[in-house]
């Protein structure tokens, strides 16, 4: 309608700049909103933006012919949420794109926890896009040798991950290796079937590896052996492989390209080995030791002198570091942009202010649990690293308003702040407010905290996209009126326990339009109507959280069905819902992925049988009672999963929280 | 309202239940229901004192319409013996008899072979002869001669031939060599232990062997002397390449025979993982051949399966909304309003966050599988063979 009423004069305008032009000045616009607006207002827009579109990501399947058709130009394709697609639609989809015209130039294709797609529609999309470089698989847990040996087709392969791709074993990483031969990323995490045999046959292969990920996988030193042979690799990580030892980081002084490692969670790995290690290394960036040397020994601080011009990222998470510790780090790392430091025993105000003293560059500075930091150690952050953006402080007891008065004045570039469980209160929040790049505030656990303090931040932090107000149980709606005023750009909201909002307050958050994950468990005073307000205004939800919302009844679900079509998790144990509500509610959401009801008191079986059998065949994940395991029928639980369902069952008793 | 919504949410299924031949009258079912309602009862007790009223009285009518559901479907599907049955217990699973004779195998004494050194002189050495050993029953009696497998059972024959054997020494267990070995302190102080030698002249087994290695029980005297100096006669029937003297092996091989090959690309196949995976490391464009076709089929036909049970599934679903729909008083005029023509229409993102709401495109029941896109048809593709 918009195209009719400004078909005047600005339309033809647009219309006479070549479309190359049009793209140009579309490729300026970054918000997908605005764009869309642009799109709106005018053919060439639209005619441009189809054209030169590169990257998309399709929410439904039956979308996704038209979209492949639409957009010629299509490097980038993210199918992690695209519900209920399966082989027989993506092979459609795809063949009916490619005997349009010509072949697809899809360069990146994301199948994340795209659980449908097995090899057969693995098959089609290699078969398609000839000139595939990026796969990600990761979180496909049925995915094994068969879908590997249709990826192993696409012989120009450049990144492949296959995060906990459980079924694969060494037999599917021989196909990939001998099938894509450029391999250069490679992410075998969790792949719990592959061994030493294939990380050899994989080294032996693919020459041009350079980063690799063998986290959480049952091999020994023998792959490190094989791995240290490839002569590119930048990028290792061996996270949690328990049979790794220093003998293993020995073997890698073979190759001198390394610059990351992360040697976190390997309890066999000892201080001596990793210096030994560092020794040879010249160019490492990225160390990261977090949970895995039992003490830092002092020949480990003295080789990282060695690399003192490269190291960037250093991760001690959980060991214990003490003041002098930090005081070598600091004379010896001048370059660190990031340090990890959450559990460690022994941090003090003294050390920190050692180590900011000579790095001056940090940006990231991870304090969780250091319980014994105090204002002093902000204060000597704030004065000496200005350019610090990410700061979590999470269950820091003694940082108070003071602390918080010196970053507010000097870190202006501060995005992301994270202060669950450090008893703060309004005056903080106002000197935090200063900061107005914040993007991520974590402020769970703060029960001081009033409408007052939400008022300040709002009033100054226009970027915020992450709020989280878990258990600040003073907040009332009034807060949320202030929040929903100033921070237009919130896309995660968490308002767990926060038992004073209201429907009244619901009605404001329903302003954010681009909230995606409403959390709001154990708000007992809002009822359906609340649900309607959200439903209504935040129509990007994707992840809702009711449980223990023990007024809301099917009135919300219904609005829910209605309105909220991109919903894809939802909690709505303990809610007052009845079986038609529900029924209602899987037989309208096409997207919905994940849906956790435990206890639905209300429902009976039969309606719990009437709504499973009306789902849409999306559903990945299910929660229900134990209880129902025998009642409801075995052939529905079959049907479910043969739609690739998980069903969870879980025994826990019925508890009223007032 | 509630109640109302209730009885609206029983009627669709009862009326399914008695299509699907009434499963709701098997005793088994109902039995079930109300373990499900005693659980809920159980959980209703737990927060009775700190919930609200209003709570516990939907728990206590959701109780009570499922009873009255059950006894509905009772009265209609079950007849006068439904009842009765009910209460019957389910019957008692047949304890399984074991029987102890029922196994032959000699899994326990396997390992005798390799028996550890004795300082000779420290033992008593036992020859069976040949004839004893190739026996197809070790123990004989010595009245009628019927052959036994095990020493035990020939004590409970022998007492059939008179009450000189059925005292308690002769029935009890004779102290013998193959007892459970003393503890090693002991060996040395107690009787002395016995062996066994191997009646074929020159086998290192032989007690004549200038470095003789004694066996260790009678059951390994039986396995050596078949396993090293009799016919191989027992051969595999799947390979045909294989024979053995003793059966047992025989049957461990054909656990493993043709099975667990490790097969490469190029036909060749290795009987363990390692030799192939340095085949194919040694050899360009090889690769491992993927396991069996009979795994490819039974995928094949699960795949062919989730198909049809999903879109059978789909039909049940919209077949219950569209009831759902007609006692909710929703028109089918709901569902008219998309079309598929707009290319503006659909819910595309760039990073997550959704362009278009959706609303009115696609329709909120569900009911559009049968629309066309870009003209194939979502439920006709299931049949596209690929």
């Amino acid at each position: 309608m918009s195209q009719d009423s400004g078909g005047g004069g600005g339309d033809a305008a647009i219309e006479a700049l070549s479309l190359d032009l049009v793209a140009h000045a579309l490729a300026g616009v970054r918000d997908p909103r605005d764009r869309k607006s642009c799109r709106l207002v005018s053919r060439a827009f639209a005619r441009a933006e189809a054209a030169s579109r590169r990257a998309c990501r399709p929410l439904r399947r039956e979308a996704l012919p038209r979209v492949l058709r639409l957009f010629p130009a299509l490097a980038s394709l993210d199918l992690s949420a695209c519900a209920g697609l399966d082989d027989a639609s993506l092979a459609a989809a795809l063949s009916g794109a490619a005997g349009a015209g010509a072949e697809l130039g899809v360069r990146r294709v994301r199948l994340a926890r795209a659980s449908g797609v097995g090899w057969r529609g693995l098959e089609a999309l290699v078969a398609a896009c000839p000139r595939l470089e990026a796969v990600d698989m990761s979180h496909c847990p049925a995915a094994g040798d068969r879908e590997m040996a249709a990826l192993a087709a696409a012989a120009g392969l450049r990144e492949l991950a296959l995060d906990k791709c459980l079924a694969v074993t060494d037999v599917g990483l021989a196909k990939v290796a001998v099938g894509c031969p450029g391999l250069e990323r490679l992410s075998v995490r969790w792949c719990r079937e592959i061994s030493d045999i294939g990380v050899e046959l994989l080294a032996k292969k693919c020459r041009r590896l350079r980063s690799v990920d063998i986290s959480y996988l049952k091999v020994t030193n023998e792959s490190l052996r094989s791995l240290s042979t490839l002569e590119k690799l930048e990028d290792l990580a061996i996270v949690g492989c328990l049979s790794i030892d220093d003998d293993g980081l020995e073997m890698l002084r073979a190759s001198n390209s390394l610059q990351s490692i992360d040697v976190s969670r390997c309890d066999h790995v000892t201080s001596q080995g990793l210096a030994s290690l560092i020794e040879s290394q010249s160019f490492l960036q990225k160390i990261n030791v977090g949970h895995s040397l039992h003490e830092i020994d002092t020949c480990f601080l003295s080789k990282l002198s060695t690399i003192r011009e490269s190291l960037t990222v250093l991760r001690l998470d959980g060991l214990e570091v003490f003041a002098s510790t930090l005081v070598a780090i600091g004379d010896s790392c001048k370059n660190l942009v990031e340090i990890g430091l959450s559990k460690c025993d022994g941090i003090t105000d003294d050390g920190i202010s050692s180590l900011v003293a000579h790095c001056n560059y940090l940006r990231t500075i991870d304090l969780t649990c250091c319980h014994l930091i105090t204002d002093d150690a902000l204060a000597a952050i704030a004065e000496n690293c200005r350019m610090v953006e990410c700061l979590r402080l999470e269950s820091c007891p003694f940082v108070s308003a003071k602390g918080l008065e010196h970053i507010g004045a000097l870190c202006s570039r501060l995005k992301e702040i994270d202060l669950t469980d450090c008893c703060i209160n309004d005056t903080a929040l106002q000197h935090l407010a200063q900061c107005s790049e914040l993007v991520i505030l974590k402020l769970g656990l703060c029960s001081s905290i009033s409408d007052k303090g939400l008022a300040y931040i709002s009033s100054n932090c226009g970027k915020i996209e992450e709020l989280d107000l878990y258990r600040c149980s003073a907040i009332t709606d009034d807060g949320l009126a202030a929040v929903a005023r100033g921070c237009k750009k919130i896309r995660m909201l968490n308002l767990r326990y926060c038992t004073q909002i209201t429907d009244g307050g619901l009605k404001h958050v329903s302003a954010l339009e681009e909230l995606t994950n409403l959390e709001l468990r154990c708000l007992a005073r809002i009822t359906g109507i609340g649900i309607t307000y959200i439903a209504v205004g935040c129509t990007c939800l994707v992840e809702l959280d009711l449980k223990c919302c023990y007024s809301v009844d099917d009135a919300g679900l219904w609005a829910l069905s209605r309105y909220s079509q991109n919903l894809r998790q939802l909690t709505i144990s303990y809610c007052q819902v009845t079986g038609l509500g529900l029924c209602h509610l899987l037989s309208s959401l096409r997207c919905l992925q994940e849906l956790k009801m435990v206890h639905v008191s209300w429902v009976s079986i039969e309606g719990f049988e009437m709504a499973l059998r009306a789902t849409c065949g999306s559903l990945k994940k299910l929660k229900l009672f134990s209880g129902l395991r025998s009642v409801i029928s075995p052939e529905l639980i079959q049907m479910l999963e043969a739609c690739g369902c998980r069903v969870r069952w879980v025994d826990k008793p019925l508890v009223y929280k007032g | 309202m509630e109640a109302c919504n209730f009885e609206n949410a029983m009627e669709a299924p009862r009326q399914e239940q008695d299509r699907a031949g009434d499963s709701s009258a098997d005793p088994r079912t109902i039995l079930k229901h109300l373990t499900f309602l005693e659980q809920k009862i159980g959980h209703l007790r737990g927060i009775i004192c700190t919930a609200p009223r209003q709570l516990v009285s939907a728990e206590l009518s959701c109780i009570a319409v499922q009873l009255v559901s059950i006894s509905r479907s009772l009265a209609a599907g079950g007849g006068a013996t439904a009842p009765e049955d009910a209460k019957s217990p389910a019957p008692a699973a047949h304890a399984h008899e074991g029987d102890s004779d029922s196994s032959d195998h000699d899994h326990g004494h396997r390992g005798g072979d390799d028996e550890e050194r004795l300082p000779p002189g420290s033992y008593e050495v036992i020859e069976l002869d040949r004839e004893e050993i190739l026996a197809p029953h070790v123990h004989t009696c010595k009245v009628c001669g019927k052959g036994f497998k095990r020493d035990a059972n020939l004590r409970m024959h022998m007492r059939g031939h008179g009450d000189a054997y059925k005292t308690a020494a002769a029935l009890a267990r004779p102290a013998r060599d193959d007892a459970p070995p003393p503890p090693p302190d002991a060996r040395t102080t107690a009787t002395t232990r016995c062996f066994y030698s191997c009646p074929y002249v020159g086998c290192k087994r032989n007690r004549e062997h200038r470095s003789f290695q004694p066996l260790k029980t009678a059951v390994c005297v039986r396995n050596h002397y078949r396993r090293s100096h009799c016919d191989k006669s027992y051969t595999c029937r799947r390979c045909n390449v294989k024979r053995f003297s003793v059966l047992a092996d025989l049957r461990t091989h054909e656990k493993h025979c043709g099975r667990d090959r490790w097969v490469c690309s190029c036909g060749t196949s290795f009987s363990r993982k390692d030799k192939l995976f340095g085949h194919v490391a040694a050899f360009d464009g090889h690769a491992p051949a993927l396991p069996p076709e009979e795994d490819d089929a039974a995928d094949h036909r699960g795949a062919a399966n989730g198909i049809g049970t999903s879109s059978e599934q789909q039909l049940m679903g919209s077949e219950a909304v569209s009831s759902m729909a007609s006692m909710e008083g929703i028109s089918d005029g709901m569902f008219a309003d998309f079309s598929c023509s707009d290319i503006k229409g659909f819910p595309l993102t760039d990073d997550g966050r959704c362009l278009e709401d959706g609303r009115g495109f696609f329709s909120p029941m569900g009911l559009d599988y049968s629309c066309d896109f870009d003209g194939f048809d979502l439920f006709g593709s299931q049949v596209i063979d690929f």
